[in-house]
């Protein structure tokens, strides 16, 4: 007990407090087991929880590419949409290949990377804002392709029913698939952040921050811009493309193409934003905060709101879920005024962003 | 005698209607300190940029120890070229063909037994050759000419469409849908392939290129990683020299820790399996047990141990190490830990050297090094070239301090509106009536 609290002051008890929450939420579906099985009524946070994982890993795909590279990409909807059709595609009953969720787990990212290929070439020498607009028009028409693809991707109506993940009979007779996907969900979202982790130290990336800095510098100093640039588009889109190779197998459907529209990437800028910049923690922050907000907030207040106004559920306003664009609009220009870096930045991130204006030489 | 190591062949860039450099030749011969002089707007920097890949020459050759620096062909090349065209041609055969039927008429037929891999690949082959084909619809399936206009028959199951289909008498292939397919394709990859060679043709010759062929500068305004530590603007510079660790391969380590767990995970799960009486979920237990328990040892391994090998790690200290030998060369050693910003300017210039010498070139380009130094530092920096060649490294430099230039260069080149005027020693520089009226101007002008 005593180190416990020494190693408390050592780190801070913020740091200590996530590290316990991180260590319990492997247990979280036991807990909620625990619950059901003493009340009859489960809580369901495991529910919640898998969708803030996987959106969790669309934010950490998306860090890399805009956080790490700084390459401003709009349109990470189209790769999560991508590995999720993929899914779709290689494992509902009425195609042949029924590779079942193991088989399209390893598919579907390289189905995105690949995509990422294609819109990384040919975009490499645009920066900034025009790699935003390049990139937030193709995943509008990503979506409106896969609109339109019915034969393929069933349009609106989305590819379904997905297979639950093949399991092992003695897993499947005692966790269920459910939580198993939890687990596994739970086991990418661990990977991706110790890899990542990796990656932010290791020589890549300096080379990510050295291009950040000064991209002709790098450059000249043996650096090749296109190919670590290509590499952050590729292995960004290949994650979002695990993440939804993910939710449309936790949702058993690939849902419909509209759920993936610029929206759905704006909410992934906005984790960044909100948590941090080029920062793993911050990213999942983010995740946190706003699906979190979105998943258990939002339609507790609902509630609340709907039993205050007298109970008339029809009414638009009273739909708690329908003011969340005003808020997260109000906490995007809240941040970028009082604290741009965002709630828990990379170091360099803040002092990048900190930085005083160059001096005239 | 040996080529010389730089040697620029009329050389001229252009920018629209302005002559910024106009057929300037130049030589610069391993282990002698070169200069370029000139006036203000000479286009020394301009040259500078040509040298180093930054612009693309408009004409002229830039040779590096005789050879063109520009990247030949290769066979990868070649290959990437194909790929792109291939890519493109597939692309455009595909939307042409309208891939939304095609899936129809090659991979939703899965209904019926024996479907396979091959089948559907003939069906695709058919489907794009324009000939009939079978497409299930609401039920039912119809056998629909090549080009989707007319209906042939339709039929209650595959099999039945498909004895349909054969028994058709020999149906010609849509002409049209097939012309614009082929089209589709042999356009489409004439212009992948075209494009592939354009994007080519530009990178032949790119900073990075350069840098690898042993050609590194300086900047004339400081260019450095500003929110990065001195020892890290320097590390950057080395990374093409550490070799192609990345921090997820971990070649010592890797298999000593992975095996035992993945094989433990393996053993788990075929139990668990077997006892539970399900030998035919054994295999697929095995692997997904592998990969499972495997991967979060492999996680645990390298969270743990600061995330790096021992051989990525050992690397990286000898990168250390070298930037460090290299900080104390410049004078900078004491300050290896802060940041390249809040350095003072002299230390600054001193640093770019450092990073410029870290990526181990044979041709050193400083653009004005001596700019805002005080005469000590100018002093001292004359010294560090001195020294810079003494370790084998040509150098060539553009600088205004006619003290500096005329007590290390071997060389001068003076550069006036983009032309080279003269060549020559310092003593024949300073001789020269062309030079000293470029930089003062004749009698009459005043």
């Amino acid at each position: 007990m005593a180190a416990l609290w020494q190693r408390l002051q050592k780190q801070g008890g913020i740091e200590l407090l996530i590290r316990v929450v991180l260590l319990l939420y492997p247990f979280f579906p036991v807990l909620d087991w625990a619950v059901q099985s003493l009340t009859g009524q489960g809580i369901r946070l495991d529910r919640q929880l898998v969708n803030i994982f996987i959106f969790g890993l669309l934010a950490l795909a998306l860090n890399l590419q805009v956080g790490y590279a700084g390459l401003l990409q709009l349109g990470i909807a189209a790769f999560f949409a991508i590995g999720a059709m993929t899914t779709g595609v290689l494992t509902v009953e009425k195609y042949p290949f029924q590779l079942g969720f193991w088989g399209a787990i390893l598919v579907a990212p390289v189905m995105a990377g690949a995509a990422g290929l294609l819109l990384g070439a040919p975009t490499l020498r645009l920066r900034g804002d025009y790699l935003a607009i390049v990139t937030l028009g193709f995943g509008e028409v990503m979506r409106i392709v896969l609109l339109n693809l019915e034969n393929i991707t069933d349009g609106p109506r989305g590819l379904n029913p997905i297979a639950e993940p093949w399991l092992p009979v003695f897993v499947k007779d005692t966790i269920g698939a459910e939580k198993a996907i939890y687990a596994f969900a739970l086991f990418a979202l661990v990977a991706a952040v110790v890899l990542l982790r990796l990656l932010e130290r290791s020589r890549l990336g300096r080379a990510f921050v050295a291009l950040r800095e000064d991209e002709l510098a790098a450059a000249c100093m043996g650096l090749d811009p296109a190919r670590i640039k290509l590499l952050a588009f590729a292995g960004g889109a290949a994650l979002a493309g695990l993440a939804g190779a993910l939710y449309a197998t936790n949702l058993t459907t690939t849902a419909e193409p509209n759920t993936y529209d610029f929206n759905y990437s704006v909410m992934v800028l906005c984790c960044l934003i909100i948590g941090g910049l080029g920062s793993l923690r911050g990213a999942l922050m983010g995740a946190l905060l706003l699906m979190g907000f979105d998943n258990v907030v939002s339609p507790l207040l609902t509630r609340v709101l709907q039993k205050a106004i007298g109970g008339d559920s029809n009414f638009v306003m009273a739909s708690f879920s329908n003011w969340r664009w005003i808020i997260f609009g109000a906490a995007l220009v809240l941040m970028m005024r009082l604290r741009p870096e965002g709630l828990w930045p990379s170091r360099r991130i803040a002092k990048e962003l900190h930085e005083p204006p160059a001096e005239v030489a | 005698m040996t080529a010389p190591l730089l040697e620029v062949r009329k050389l001229t860039l252009k920018f629209g209607g302005l002559t910024a450099v106009s057929e300037v030749d130049l030589t610069v011969q391993e282990g002698e300190v070169a200069a370029v002089i000139g006036p203000n707007g000479a286009g020394k920097t301009s040259l500078f940029n040509a040298i180093t890949g930054i612009y693309e020459p408009t004409s002229g050759e830039v040779l590096l120890g005789g050879e063109d620096v520009r990247e030949p062909m290769t066979r990868r090349h070649l290959v990437q070229q194909a790929l792109a065209g291939l890519l493109l041609g597939t692309m455009a055969l595909l939307a042409t063909a309208n891939i939304d039927t095609m899936w129809l008429a090659v991979v939703k037929n899965r209904a019926e037994p024996g479907f396979s891999a091959g089948a559907m690949a003939q069906e695709a082959v058919r489907y794009l050759q324009a000939l009939p084909r079978i497409e299930p619809r609401v039920g039912r399936f119809f056998v629909v000419s090549g080009d989707g206009k007319t209906t042939l028959g339709t039929a209650k199951t595959r099999q039945e469409a498909l004895v349909l289909r054969d028994a058709l008498p020999p149906q010609p292939a849509a002409a049209t849908a097939r012309w614009l397919r082929l089209l589709a394709l042999v356009v489409g990859t004439a212009v992948g392939v075209a494009a592939a060679r354009a994007v080519w043709k530009r990178t032949r010759r790119t900073p990075t290129s350069l840098a690898r062929r042993g050609v590194a500068r300086t900047f004339q305004n400081i260019r450095l990683f500003h929110n990065m530590t001195v020892l890290e603007n320097v590390l950057v510079a080395m990374d093409r020299h550490l070799g192609h660790t990345q921090p997820w391969t971990h070649p010592s380590r890797r298999l000593d820790t992975l095996l035992p767990l993945g094989l433990l995970g393996m053993l788990l799960a075929l139990v668990a399996t077997l006892r539970l009486g399900d030998p035919a979920g054994a295999l697929p237990a095995i692997l997904l047990g592998a990969f499972l328990l495997g991967g979060i040892a492999y996680l645990v391994h390298i969270g743990r141990r600061g995330a790096f090998s021992q051989a990525t790690l050992a690397l990286e200290a000898a990168a250390s190490d070298k930037a460090l030998e290299l900080l104390t060369f410049v004078g900078l050693a004491q300050n290896a830990n802060d940041l390249s910003r809040n350095l003072p300017y002299g230390y600054q210039r001193r640093l770019e050297i450092a990073r410029a010498l870290a990526t181990q070139p044979r041709l050193l380009l400083l653009d004005e090094p001596a700019a805002g130094m005080n005469p000590s530092e100018t002093v001292a920096l004359m010294h560090l070239i001195r020294q810079i060649r003494d370790r084998g490294v040509t150098v060539l430099l553009i600088e205004h301090h006619m003290r500096v230039v005329m007590g290390i260069s071997d060389r001068i080149t003076v550069l006036v509106h983009g032309k080279r005027i003269a060549e020559g020693t310092a003593e024949e520089i300073r001789n020269n009536p062309s030079v000293i009226e470029a930089y003062l101007g004749t009698d009459g002008e005043h």
